[in-house]
C-alpha cells in the first residue's frame, strides 16, 4: 500500500515515489493511507475523462480548421474571380445583358457567405482551445467534506485550502503525479493558444477583403483590438491571449520566435493573388503546432493510463 | 505440352496480379508527385517578402512556413522513393517469372517443338517471348520512374515539373495494346 509522500519536483515522472509503508505514525498513516487509496481510483477516473476530453477537443480542432481551410479557399476563389471579372473572357455570353454585374453580385454574396462561415470556423477553434483549458483545470482530485466524515468523496473543486487536490504527489496511475498531467496539458494549450493568436490575424485579413466600396465603411471598421464575434475577448481571456492591461488580444507570435512587433494594424484591402496564397499555406500548416510532439503526448498519456483514449 | 501451355497460363495470372499491383502504385505516385508539384509551386509564393501582406508583422512567418512546406515535401520525397521500391520488387518479380518461365521451355521440351502450335493454344516460344517482353517494358519503365523522380527538387521550375509529371504518367515504355495482345495470344482459348 502506498503512503502519501509527498516529493519535491512532483513534475518529474521519472522521479519516482518509492512506495513506502510507513509504519511510524500508526493512526495518522492508516488514515492517510485509506484516503490516498480512495483517492488513486477517483483521481484516476478524473484524468481519464479529462484526457478524453482533449483528444476530442483536438478532434474538435482538427475538423473546424478543415471547415476554416475550405471557407476560406472559397473566399479566395470568390473575391479572385470577381476580381478578375472585367478582364474575364466570357465567350458567347459576353453580350448578355448585366451578365458580369449579375456575376459580381453573386460572388459577393459567396464571398460575404464564406466570411460568415470563416468566422464561425475561427470561434469553433477557439471553442475548442478554451475547453482545453477546462479540462487543464479540473485535473486535480479534492476531497470533500470534513476528513473526519466516515464517508470519504471527492469533488474537482477545491473546499480546502490544505488539500491541494494531488493526491500528496503520489503517483496516480503508473509513475507520474498528478501535476505532471497538468504540465502536459499545457504543453498543449501553449501550442494551440499561439496557433489561434496567428490564425486570428489570417480571419481578420480575410474578413477585411473589400466588397464594395459602399459597404466598406462597416469593414473598415475591423481591426486586431475589436472583437471578431460578440463574446471573443471573453474567450481568448479563457486561454490567456487577452492582455488585460490593454484589454486587447496579445499580438500574433509564431512558437520559438519573440513577437514584439504590435504592428498588427496593416490590413490589405486589395491582397494579391499571391499574398491569398500565403494566407491560405499558413492556415493549412499549423505552424504553431507541433503534430509529432502531440502525437507523442498523447502516446505517452496512454502509455501511463495504460489505456486507449478516445 | 498442353500441361505446359497451363503452366504458363498461371505464370500470366501472376503477371497480371503483378502489374495490378503496378497500376496501384502509378496512381499513388502520381498523387504524391502532384502534392510534390504544388508544394515547390507554393515555395515560390513564399520565398518573396513582399507577399506576406498582413502577416508580413509576425516575426519568424516565412521562416516558419518555409520550414513546415520543406519538412512536408521531404515527407513525400522519402514516400515516393518508397513507392519506387516497391515498383523495383515488381519488377524483380516480372524478372524471375520470366527466367523461370524459359527454364520451364527449355527442361520440358525440344527446339523444334517449341514453335509448335496446336489450334489456338499459343507456341511455348509465344509463352516466353512474352512474358521476357512484359518483364523488358517494366524494367525500363522502372528505370525512367527513378530518373523522373531523382529529376524532382525543391527548386525544379513549374514548366519542368509539367514536363517531368506528363513522361510520369504516360508511361512510355508500357505499351497497354502490346500487352494486352500478348494476353490475348496465350489465353486465345477462353475468348
Amino acid at each position: 500500500m502506498e503512503s502519501p509522500v509527498s516529493h519535491a519536483g512532483g513534475e518529474e515522472p521519472e522521479a519516482r515515489t518509492p512506495v513506502v509503508s510507513s509504519g511510524t505514525n500508526l493512526v495518522a498513516g492508516s488514515q492517510s493511507s485509506s484516503r490516498s487509496r480512495l483517492w488513486r481510483p477517483a483521481a484516476q477516473r478524473n484524468l481519464r475523462n479529462q484526457w478524453s476530453r482533449l483528444v476530442s477537443c483536438r478532434g474538435r480542432w482538427v475538423s473546424a480548421s478543415s471547415e476554416g481551410r475550405a471557407s476560406a479557399t472559397a473566399l479566395v476563389n470568390a473575391y479572385l474571380s470577381r476580381r478578375y471579372m472585367p478582364e474575364m473572357n466570357l465567350g458567347v455570353l459576353k453580350d448578355m445583358p448585366m451578365i458580369r454585374e449579375n456575376a459580381c453580385e453573386k460572388l459577393e454574396r459567396k464571398q460575404e457567405l464564406c466570411q460568415r462561415k470563416l468566422l464561425s470556423s475561427y470561434k469553433d477553434l477557439v471553442d475548442a482551445v478554451s475547453q482545453f483549458t477546462k479540462a487543464r483545470d479540473s485535473m486535480r482530485c479534492y476531497l470533500k467534506g470534513s476528513s473526519a466524515s466516515p464517508l470519504v468523496q471527492f469533488s474537482q473543486l477545491s473546499q480546502d485550502n490544505d488539500d491541494p487536490g494531488d493526491g500528496g504527489g503520489v503517483p496516480v496511475f503508473t509513475s507520474w503525479a498528478l501535476p505532471y498531467f497538468e504540465k502536459l496539458a499545457q504543453e498543449l494549450i501553449d501550442m494551440f493558444a499561439v496557433e489561434i493568436s496567428l490564425k486570428r490575424l489570417i480571419v481578420l485579413q480575410l474578413l477585411s477583403i473589400a466588397c464594395q466600396d459602399a459597404q466598406g465603411a462597416q469593414a473598415d471598421e475591423r481591426n486586431w483590438s475589436i472583437e471578431l464575434y460578440e463574446g471573443e475577448f471573453n474567450d481568448l481571456n479563457t486561454v490567456d491571449l487577452l492582455c488585460r492591461e490593454r484589454f486587447q488580444p496579445n499580438p500574433p507570435r509564431i512558437r520559438g520566435f519573440q513577437s514584439n512587433n504590435p504592428a498588427t494594424e496593416q490590413i490589405n484591402r486589395n491582397p494579391t493573388r499571391e499574398t491569398l496564397h500565403v494566407y491560405l499555406t499558413a492556415w493549412i500548416s499549423d505552424v504553431n503546432v507541433d503534430i509529432m510532439r502531440v502525437d507523442e503526448i498523447f502516446g505517452m498519456v496512454e502509455d501511463e493510463m495504460q489505456l486507449k483514449l478516445s | 505440352m498442353e500441361s505446359l501451355v497451363r503452366k504458363y497460363q498461371q505464370k500470366y495470372r501472376k503477371v497480371e496480379g503483378e502489374m495490378k499491383r503496378w497500376d496501384e502504385l502509378q496512381s499513388r505516385l502520381l498523387s504524391h508527385f502532384g502534392s510534390a508539384s504544388s508544394i515547390i509551386d507554393r515555395l515560390e509564393v513564399l520565398r518573396e517578402k513582399k507577399n506576406y501582406g498582413g502577416l508580413t508583422c509576425v516575426d519568424g512567418v516565412k521562416e516558419a512556413l518555409l520550414g513546415k512546406q520543406l519538412e512536408t515535401l521531404e515527407r513525400i520525397f522519402s514516400t515516393m522513393k518508397d513507392i519506387l521500391k516497391q515498383f523495383q520488387s515488381i519488377v524483380v518479380s516480372l524478372d524471375k517469372i520470366s527466367k523461370d518461365g524459359s527454364q520451364l521451355s527449355k527442361s520440358e521440351s525440344t527446339p523444334s517443338s517449341c514453335r509448335m502450335k496446336i489450334g489456338i493454344k499459343p507456341s511455348l516460344a509465344e509463352c516466353v517471348e512474352g512474358l521476357k517482353m512484359i518483364h523488358e517494358m517494366h524494367q525500363s519503365e522502372y528505370l525512367l520512374k527513378v530518373s523522373l523522380i531523382s529529376a524532382l527538387t525543391w527548386n525544379t521550375s513549374s514548366r519542368e515539373i509539367a514536363g517531368l509529371n506528363q513522361f510520369l504518367a504516360d508511361q512510355p515504355n508500357i505499351s497497354k495494346d502490346e500487352v494486352q495482345g500478348i494476353f490475348g495470344v496465350i489465353f486465345a482459348e477462353e475468348n
